[in-house]
């Protein structure tokens, strides 16, 4: 009796001299601290991706504003930077991270109008601070980004703009157009381009007569219930339609509905994908709008383009085209330091922080500061690198309609998730593309089919 | 009717095993040809070339496994040393809630283990603050919950069962406690159950991704199943040769333990 | 005097485990109850029973509880069928190694790998079963496929562990080999079938990485599992919903866990162990 307690006694002590052992070996390596050196710091939680790019990311700015800030503060600043590869990885790490007492500070987001679900969801969780009286330089931005119960607060923004190739304008178009046209009047100017031969069907025309017209829809009614099978997206789905297959478009014949649904739905890199991309380049010239937009807030970049080619470049028209962008950070309630962390996010709205992201005449990171006291500097220093006087007026143009409220970036009222939106639009690109038109019939039955799955993943 | 048996499960097996080719004849082939419409079996090139870049890596790819093998050997023999005792003491000894805290060790596993995560995540935190002692972003964060799970007393529970109660009975009369009893009676007998557990545990823990994700955040310190997901982002034949390689050592798991697992069949009988 | 000692050496040997399982699986599992009467993951008030409501009421979850019961309630006798057959076979014919290794590698492939396959044998290109109203069958091969040598491993253990004696006793009684199955072999290997069951139901929960690699947050609805659902609850910090919806579903998993334990005990009764 008496062996058998020693024997067991004897392969727990073993047991526990091992795990003894192991500790020992990684006291060094920090595994065991008995001094915790993070009380005095904020976080700022960050994808790996955006921190390893090369290309100038909206966080560059950071790398200027957060020495200031520890000198100032005497505050710690650092990265909790999450390692993932997707960024539904991503997503699911911070979110586990937030569910910490003192979790990261502050969470950096970026806002495009489609892509509201993820703050909302912030704020209904209880993760997103109130901000609405605590930061005072928020009165420094521009009205129209201005919201009446602030959880998140912008700290730059962006605006694509259209390049449009003049020497094809030119042909066809008495008065060239102003930076106020709207959408109607880039339609007909495409009516009268369509008309002189027909052209080929490129990603812009997708925009133009699939994406853009969707967005418009507005499909989603107050009680969160989507509705599909009605005239209106019927009359859609036939005036794409009657677009695309009418005589204005060559529509390539080494091209089926499975490679169009490939090349501009899944974005996968394929074969197929790789040819069409190829094939536009090709046609790059003949093209009235071509296929890469520009900042317009990048001046110097614009500048030079209009100096060098013969372009002309005016704002984004068709909605949903991912047109308003802006960044800027939610604070974390339960983050640590959440104190410090508010004058932060505060000072980076000063005047100097700003300024410094439109450094010597370009974007610091691709993204225009949002800080309306400052805009004489800018304009003084545009005037000063002599920019064209074209892109400079492109810019107040777009910022007086901030300034008037006239643009709003968060103009997507009912919110949905991203995901949902892009599978809505390519459960539509079946009727749209089909080789052959579908019946009324069996195009109800499918749209009910549709809005039955849609409002079960809307109210998930 | 024996010969008719093997060719039927011959047949069976190749069904089974017919993806795990595609792979492997698959890592040899050229990026048109994984990415062609159908099916391909043969490759038209045997294309070295992605081997070589994973293995050109090598330092990198080594350090993986090696995350991989430290994290499942640990694990395995925790759940052994730990399991042992206490499945013998579930199904022979006797103590008051024997029963009842066997069934609590079935129900609390019987959930997605989403469900636990973030609980988990904050069990693990809290003893980082309370006891100072940093368990998130090691490796203790995933050997320690491998080595309590209990999948390794509910195997060996059930196996050890199965011995008659005579066996036990005699060895106690013959004087000998219940460690003893463990050692010389029943451990032999269940070799079989043992390496049974040896194999399910490696291959629970070979696998493992969503604890690696969440527990650990130094890539460095990832096993090589997390690895492999990240980089088949990148190009399939990569991914498919990383594949291959990483099997290898389940392979070579399996071709050993089946001979353990064939020895023990002829020892542990009777007596 | 000695009883006792008996009874507490008892508790020693279950000791390590009982604490660290308790620490790392008991104390979570209570602490995830917790969360599903919160009102979030990062509010503490107590809201009672109106998660579960808000969840009952969601037509997702309704149609993730039906898809996942429907799937375990075919996959999980049908691979538990197929395993113990294989078993049976390979263990009486003494089938050579290597179909034993075929039938057990595809738990060792990690699921992204095989995602490619499977995608072109069932998606738009070959078969394209998975976008339409059969996809569940999809979801139980690709199961099946996998898990099967997982249980064929425990039931060869438990074969081998079989008493010869009764077996020979049986045949010299004149009972052939069907006979002989069905009133001796299947209830012996109650306890590892038993065993099976539990591991089995524990291990269909990992099919859902498979089907998310193939077809992401948003499925096919006819595949659409409660994994999805709590996938998706936990993307959007939604928390106290994943974790009601879990314990309901748990609910139902421990009526078929507590049915297994009763044949369990049926079976330990009759056969007369401990």
């Amino acid at each position: 009796m008496y062996k058998n307690v020693k024997r067991l006694s004897f392969v727990m002590m073993i047991f526990l001299i091992i795990i003894g052992i192991y500790i020992n070996l990684n006291k060094n390596t920090g595994m065991i601290n008995f001094q915790d050196d993070t009380e005095n710091e904020i976080t700022i939680i960050v994808w790996n991706k955006v921190l390893e790019t090369e290309i100038p990311s909206f966080i560059s700015i950071l790398d200027y504003y957060i020495p200031k800030f520890k000198e100032e503060n005497n505050v710690e600043v650092r990265y909790e930077i999450v390692y993932a590869n997707t960024y539904e990885d991503f997503i699911k790490k911070r979110n586990f991270k937030l569910y910490q007492k003192n979790g990261p500070t502050l969470i950096p987001i970026v806002r495009n109008g489609i892509n509201e679900k993820i703050l909302e969801r912030y704020v209904k969780s209880g993760v997103a601070l109130e901000l609405t009286d605590k930061i005072s330089y928020l009165s420094k931005i521009y009205d129209g980004l201005k919201e009446e119960k602030v959880y998140y607060v912008p700290i730059g923004m962006s605006y694509t703009a259209m390049v449009l190739n003049k020497n094809l304008l030119d042909k066809f178009v008495i008065e060239e157009p102003n930076f106020d046209w709207t959408k109607e009047d880039y339609l007909n100017i495409k009516e009268k381009w369509l008309s002189l031969e027909p052209r080929h069907f490129t990603k812009r025309d997708y925009i133009d007569i699939v994406k853009g017209p969707l967005y418009e829809l507005k499909l989603i009614d107050d009680n969160n219930k989507i509705k599909l099978n009605t005239l209106e997206v019927k009359n859609f789905i036939k005036n794409a339609r009657s677009k695309i297959f009418s005589d204005s478009y060559i529509l390539s014949k080494d091209f089926s509905y499975k490679d169009y649904y490939k090349i501009f739905v899944e974005g996968i890199v394929t074969p197929e994908w790789e040819k069409a991309m190829r094939f536009y380049k090709s046609i790059e010239r003949e093209c009235l709008v071509s296929t890469l937009g520009v900042n317009i807030f990048e001046t110097q970049q614009i500048s030079e383009k209009i100096d060098r080619e013969n372009v002309l470049i005016l704002p984004e028209v068709i909605e949903g085209n991912n047109n308003f962008y802006t960044w800027g950070f939610i604070v974390n309630k339960h983050g640590k330091n959440v104190e410090k962390g508010i004058e932060f996010v505060n000072g980076l709205l000063n005047d100097d922080i700003q300024f410094l992201m439109y450094n010597a005449g370009a974007l610091t990171g691709n993204f225009y500061p949002v800080n309306k006291d400052i805009q004489n500097k800018i304009e003084k220093l545009d005037i000063k690198y002599s920019y064209n006087e074209k892109a400079i007026k492109l810019k107040m143009y777009i910022l007086d309609m901030l300034r008037k409220c006239n643009i709003k970036p968060y103009s997507f009222d009912t919110v949905i998730h991203q995901e949902l939106y892009d599978m809505l639009h390519r459960d539509l690109f079946k009727f749209i593309f089909a080789d052959k038109p579908y019946t009324d019939e069996k195009l109800s039955r499918e749209l009910q089919k549709l809005e039955h799955k849609y409002n079960m993943w809307l109210n998930e | 009717m024996k010969k008719i048996l093997l060719v039927l499960i011959f047949i069976i097996s190749l069904l089974y095993v017919f993806p795990i080719i595609y792979t492997f004849t698959n890592s040899f082939m050229t990026e048109s040809q994984i990415n062609a419409e159908n099916i391909q079996i043969i490759p038209d090139e045997f294309n070295l070339q992605q081997y070589y870049s994973i293995v050109t890596n090598k330092a990198e790819y080594f350090k993986f496994f090696m995350n991989s093998v430290k994290l499942t050997v640990i694990i395995i023999v925790g759940q052994i040393v730990i399991g042992i005792f206490a499945a013998f003491a579930f199904a022979k000894m006797e103590f008051p809630g024997r029963d009842l805290i066997f069934v609590i060790y079935i129900l609390a596993v019987l959930l997605p283990f989403q469900v636990t995560l973030v609980p988990n995540y904050l069990v693990l935190d809290k003893i980082h603050r309370v006891l100072n002692i940093k368990i998130l972003d090691t490796h203790i964060a995933i050997i320690l919950p491998g080595i309590f799970s209990s999948f390794g007393v509910f195997l060996l529970r059930q196996f050890v069962r199965g011995i008659p109660n005579d066996i036990i009975e005699a060895a106690r009369i013959d004087g000998a406690g219940y460690g003893k009893i463990l050692f010389k009676v029943v451990l032999p007998v269940i070799k079989p159950a043992v390496f049974s557990l040896v194999i399910l545990t490696f291959i629970d823990n070979w696998n493992l991704i969503e604890q690696a994700i969440i527990f650990i955040d130094t890539p460095s310190k990832l096993p090589l199943s997390v690895f492999l997901e990240n980089i088949y982002y990148g190009d399939y034949k990569v991914f498919y040769a990383g594949a291959v390689l990483y099997i290898v050592p389940a392979l070579l798991i399996f071709i050993k333990g089946e001979d353990y697992l064939k020895e023990g069949l002829t020892v542990g009988g009777m007596k | 005097m000695l009883k006792k000692i008996r009874k507490s050496k008892g508790f020693l040997f279950i000791l390590p485990s009982l604490i660290g399982f308790s620490i790392l699986y008991i104390i979570p599992f209570i602490l995830g109850l917790r969360y599903s009467v919160s009102r979030s993951g990062f509010d503490n008030t107590f809201v009672a029973f109106k998660n579960y409501n808000d969840v009952f009421k969601s037509n997702a979850f309704n149609l993730a509880l039906k898809n996942t019961a429907l799937f375990m309630g075919i996959a999980i006798p049908l691979i538990i069928i197929i395993s113990f057959i294989l078993a049976l076979i390979i263990y009486e014919i003494n089938a050579p190694k290597f179909i034993k290794l075929f039938i057990i590698l595809p738990m060792a492939i990690p699921s992204g790998t095989v995602a490619g396959f499977f995608r072109k044998v069932f998606g738009t290109g070959g078969f394209n079963l998975i976008n339409t109203e059969y996809a569940m069958i999809v979801v139980v091969l690709i199961f099946i496929w996998r898990n099967t040598g997982y249980n064929l491993i425990i039931y060869l253990a438990g074969l081998s562990q079989l008493r010869k004696e009764i077996i020979e006793a049986s045949m010299i009684d004149g009972a052939n080999y069907f006979q002989r199955l069905w009133h001796i072999i299947i209830p012996l290997i109650t306890p590892t079938t038993v065993f099976v069951g539990i591991v089995t139901i524990i291990n269909s929960f990992k099919v859902f990485k498979d089907i998310f690699i193939l077809q992401g947050n948003y499925p096919n609805p006819k595949i659409y599992m409660l994994q999805h659902y709590m996938n998706n609850k936990f993307r959007d910090l939604q928390y106290e919903k994943l974790t009601s919806a879990a314990y309901v579903f748990a609910a139902v998993i421990f009526v078929f866990a507590f049915l297994l334990f009763y044949f369990d005990r049926k079976h330990a009764r009759k056969v007369g162990e401990s």
